[in-house]
């Protein structure tokens, strides 16, 4: 085994050791202080005073999501309810992880060709890469939910179907509720898809 | 970072230009990739330790570059950013002060780190002379990345064969001659902040333009390519062969760690078990969950198999021993 080598010199300061004991105790203090009185503010209302410790109280406290991030999915609907998806298996095939299955059928409508029976998303497999959105050319999935907590008991409870990613609405997402700025009421996620692609 | 290396693979084989906003935009997701994945490795290193004050103040330092990548990609990991011929988001005017303000901290706070973590005794005595590669075995061995630079072999396929916008931005390769884990930790650290500075030089040279290339036509079959990414392990290489489908025909990825691993013996020869926790880790190797030793004892022919947490615990006690808890 190595035999460690010689320590640090310490100056007469260090070694009279009681001052650096305050020092160390004094950081400390400081840290509860400014935290204790910067949560007391924030807490009484004084919205525009720091946070105080870096943590989120999560889940009580959401930490503001980018408007880029990647969320579960959510089929757009047409404005009779029916979702927008003509089944066109553009995102079944682009999908690396191969984890869209859809089974298309005949829509009543003879305008519009096709839509999906079954749409199903294995969030299991999925790896959040957003290439569907990308592929899609009615803009119909789209990953904007701004929901990223979720877990299930059974590889089952992991597979979305059509109903759900139909009643998924897209993320509100500058109004979280204990967030930083002002909410602020904005159609910006119903208009713009998460990663849509920066075109030329 | 793989994703880089297979689009230059494929727009080498197919002979694509990248715009050059893109490649700078690459480069500077390539670095913050880097950073990120340093401050962790430091942060593990500590925990390996049990000295895991590093650990909560290194990753404390890392969350916002996760975060950053986060509004510019659109995920803490997993970017998805590159496609072929270019990539698929731009970084927008908006965000820039936001990365210089990321960069400001993220360089402050490591600067810091690395002032804390050089005066302090405990960490010096558990990793100086330990895990020692000497600078002819690396070279013989070929280790890669930044374990290779903390035996003073300055290999960096940024430099060496530089891609994307490291010929314009320029790197300093951190070599140091220590060749012992303290070594390979001073690389990372040092490498952390020459990342920030490759980050604020891309965002400052980062030209106007298209992000992607216009591919009007399919790539043609058996076309074949190779490319080379200085990952934050080490170089990684992707070899494409293309097929007259929508994929390649064939492709082949070398990651570093096996490379890396190859010194490993070598290190951990005449040291004591508790130190091989900090000196495999200190390769910064990536084996899903393989983390267990065999260990033989050469006078009984005794087999016993340390798990992770046994190993843990002996070698967060040698620290303690050492600091004579």
């Amino acid at each position: 085994m190595r035999i460690p080598q010689s320590e640090k010199e310490l100056t007469f300061w260090e070694r009279i050791y009681f001052p650096e004991v305050f020092r160390g105790l004094a950081i400390t203090a400081k840290h509860f202080v400014v935290n204790m009185i910067r949560h007391t503010l924030r807490l009484l209302g004084f919205k525009n005073v720091p946070k105080g410790a870096v943590t989120y109280q999560y889940p009580e406290e959401i930490r503001p999501i980018s408007t880029r991030l990647r969320t579960m999915h959510r089929l757009a609907r047409r404005a009779d309810g029916s979702p927008r998806c003509v089944a066109c298996m553009m995102c079944e095939t682009v999908c690396p992880a191969s984890c869209i299955y859809i089974v298309a059928g005949e829509h009543p409508d003879p305008n519009i060709e096709k839509v999906p029976i079954r749409f199903d998303i294995d969030l299991g497999k999925c790896i959040f890469c957003g290439y569907c959105v990308e592929a899609c050319p009615e803009d119909a999935i789209r990953m904007d939910t701004g929901i990223y907590n979720f877990a299930a008991y059974t590889r089952e409870g992991m597979v979305l179907t059509l109903e759900e990613l139909l009643a998924h609405e897209p993320a509100p997402y500058v109004s979280v509720p204990t967030q930083d700025k002002a909410p602020d009421p904005g159609p910006l996620a119903k208009s713009q898809p998460v990663s849509a692609p920066a075109s030329a | 970072m793989h994703s880089t290396g297979y689009c230059q693979a494929l727009e080498k084989a197919a002979q694509i230009e990248v715009p050059p906003r893109a490649r700078f935009i690459r480069t500077i997701i390539l670095e913050l990739e880097r950073i990120h994945s340093h401050l962790l490795w430091l942060g593990i290193a500590g925990h390996i330790i049990g000295f895991d004050t590093v650990l909560m103040q290194v990753w404390r330092i890392r969350e916002p570059v996760m975060w950053l990548a986060e509004q510019i990609t659109g995920n803490r990991k997993l970017y998805g950013m590159n496609i072929v011929g270019g990539v698929r988001r731009d970084i927008p005017k908006e965000l820039h002060p936001k990365i210089i303000e990321v960069m400001d901290k993220v360089e402050k706070e490591t600067i810091a780190v690395l002032n804390a973590v050089v005066d302090d005794t405990t960490l010096r005595m558990r990793l100086e002379g330990v895990g020692v590669v000497p600078n002819k075995d690396a070279i013989a061995l070929a280790i890669l990345g930044p374990s290779a630079r903390g035996s003073g072999v300055a290999v960096d396929v940024r430099v060496d064969h530089p891609y994307a916008a490291y010929a314009e931005v320029g790197v300093n390769v951190v070599v140091e001659t220590g060749e012992d884990i303290w070594a390979r930790t001073v690389v990372r650290i040092k490498e952390t902040l020459e990342s920030v500075r490759i980050v604020r030089d891309a965002l400052a040279m980062m030209p106007e333009g298209p992000i992607e290339a216009k591919i009007d036509e399919p790539i043609p079959p058996g076309l074949v390519a190779c490319s080379s990414v200085e990952a934050p392990r080490g170089e990684t290489h992707h070899f494409v062969i293309t097929s007259d489908e929508p994929r390649p025909y064939r492709w082949k990825a070398r990651a570093p760690t096996f490379q890396n691993l190859q010194a490993v013996p070598l290190s951990i020869m005449e040291e004591t078990i508790a130190d091989v926790p900090i000196t495999v880790g200190s390769f910064d190797p990536c084996f899903s969950c393989t983390e267990r030793v065999e260990a033989v004892d050469v006078r009984t022919g005794e087999l016993k198999v340390y798990t992770k947490r046994e190993l843990e615990q002996l070698s967060r006690a040698k620290t303690k021993l050492l600091r004579g808890e």
